[in-house]
């Protein structure tokens, strides 16, 4: 199968490459495969040979689209890596609300919505044991699919269980009535909590059109599945938009790369941050 | 970890057993509340109680509040069928630390444990 479709994997693994930066490799070409039949089921067409003569040849871009979001890895749950949530109220956002400042957060690729939600339900948390703190959350991701879900805070009964606290549930969550055979029924996540936060589709390749800057931008598992070059164009672009000394976050596994003169590790007892650095120098020769 | 795994069916039992074979934890059996309450008296250092709401005899939530009364503080974990909100507040009022919907899956049970069992120690 491999060897079969090995150029057509080649084609559109350089596709997603070019436009929204995703590297798959041989090692992950199983990875794509899977996905691109996955949208030969949708469109049901034939075979794979048949999407590849849609795409390169009649450049049909409705499919194209399509593809560019489901190569996007959206796996997520709430609170993924609760350690960090923890850390990132304890922290950065409760000296911030001691001082009586308002706190603006970046969730930068935000899937499905369940990690700006997760946030929410902290920081009203957080609000309500001090009323005169104010915050607010841009969410953002490159998949439309994704953030059609995330605009409309609807999960099911398995999604509402992963790394959700039952009581969050209760108090963050409208139970829907049951509509089909699926087991139990859908969740959806009340006023409250939709109100602190705005959704928008944004590409971090493309030209950045965010306004204003943040005390905290979260950008977690995305860089890992970017270049090196990619990595460093999107961790500079971030550098403009953070206030002076606030955090980046990164997944668990994802580093600063070779922008050690923009950002300063910062370790906490339970998690690691980057702390910006206000003077940035140039660096691309280091790559 | 000794888990106690409390419902009335031994086909839940099966597959809780089957989450927890590659694992060191010890697994504890009752079918019904009333030998939940039983196990609870007479063994020590249970860590965590799974406790199914509708079963024979004695109910889960009627074992809740039972232990709880008592003084228990072993956390307990509801895994059930019943999936309304308004059971899930009950149960919370009444003392339960977690509520699992069935149908369920490891990754859900074993996050849900860590939960309560990351608040016993804090």
């Amino acid at each position: 199968m491999e060897d079969l479709n090995g150029p057509i994997l080649k084609f559109f693994a350089d596709l997603i490459f070019k436009e929204i930066g995703i590297v798959y490799n041989e090692m992950t070409f199983y990875q794509l495969e899977s996905r691109l039949e996955s949208v030969v089921a949708h469109f049901e067409l034939d075979s794979m040979e048949t999407l590849h003569h849609k795409v390169a040849k009649l450049r049909d871009q409705k499919i194209t689209k399509y593809i560019l979001d489901v190569a996007t890895n959206n796996e997520t749950s709430f609170f993924r890596d609760a350690k960090v949530f923890k850390t990132l109220i304890r922290e950065v956002i409760k000296p911030l609300a001691a001082e009586g400042k308002s706190v603006r957060i970046w969730s930068a690729a935000c899937s499905t919505g369940q990690e700006p939600y997760s946030l929410a339900m902290e920081l009203l948390t957080l609000q309500k044991k001090q009323k005169d703190f104010d915050f607010s959350i841009v969410a953002t991701d490159y998949s439309q699919r994704a953030l059609d879900k995330a605009k409309s805070g609807i999960y099911t009964q398995l999604e509402v269980q992963r790394g959700l606290g039952s009581a969050n549930l209760v108090k963050y969550f409208n139970q829907k009535p049951k509509v089909d055979d699926r087991p139990g029924t859908l969740w959806e996540v009340n006023d409250e909590l939709k109100k602190h936060i705005s959704f928008s589709h944004f590409n971090l390749l493309e030209a950045w059109s965010i306004t204003g800057s943040f005390d905290i931008i979260l950008c977690r598992n995305v860089l890992i599945y970017q270049s090196l070059e990619k990595r460093y164009e999107i961790l500079k672009n971030m550098h403009r938009y953070l206030k002076d000394d606030s955090y980046l976050v990164l997944g668990c596994a994802e580093s600063i790369s070779n922008l050690s003169d923009c950002y300063e590790s910062t370790q906490f007892e339970e998690a690691r941050f980057f702390r910006k650095l206000a003077t940035q120098t140039k660096r691309v020769s280091n790559l | 970890m000794k888990i106690l795994v409390t419902d009335d069916s031994k086909s839940v039992h099966g597959f809780i057993e089957a989450m927890f074979a590659e694992t060191e934890h010890t697994l504890l059996h009752a079918y019904d509340g009333q030998q939940a309450i039983d196990t609870v008296a007479g063994e020590q250092n249970i860590d965590v109680i799974l406790l199914d709401w509708e079963m024979p005899n004695v109910t889960g939530v009627e074992a809740l509040k039972k232990l709880r009364d008592g003084g228990s503080e072993i956390p307990i974990v509801m895994v059930t069928s019943k999936n309304n909100v308004k059971d899930i507040s009950e149960a919370l009022t009444f003392g339960a630390d977690e509520y699992i919907m069935k149908p369920f899956t490891k990754d859900i049970l074993f996050e849900k444990l860590e939960m309560v069992l990351e608040r016993k120690v804090a």
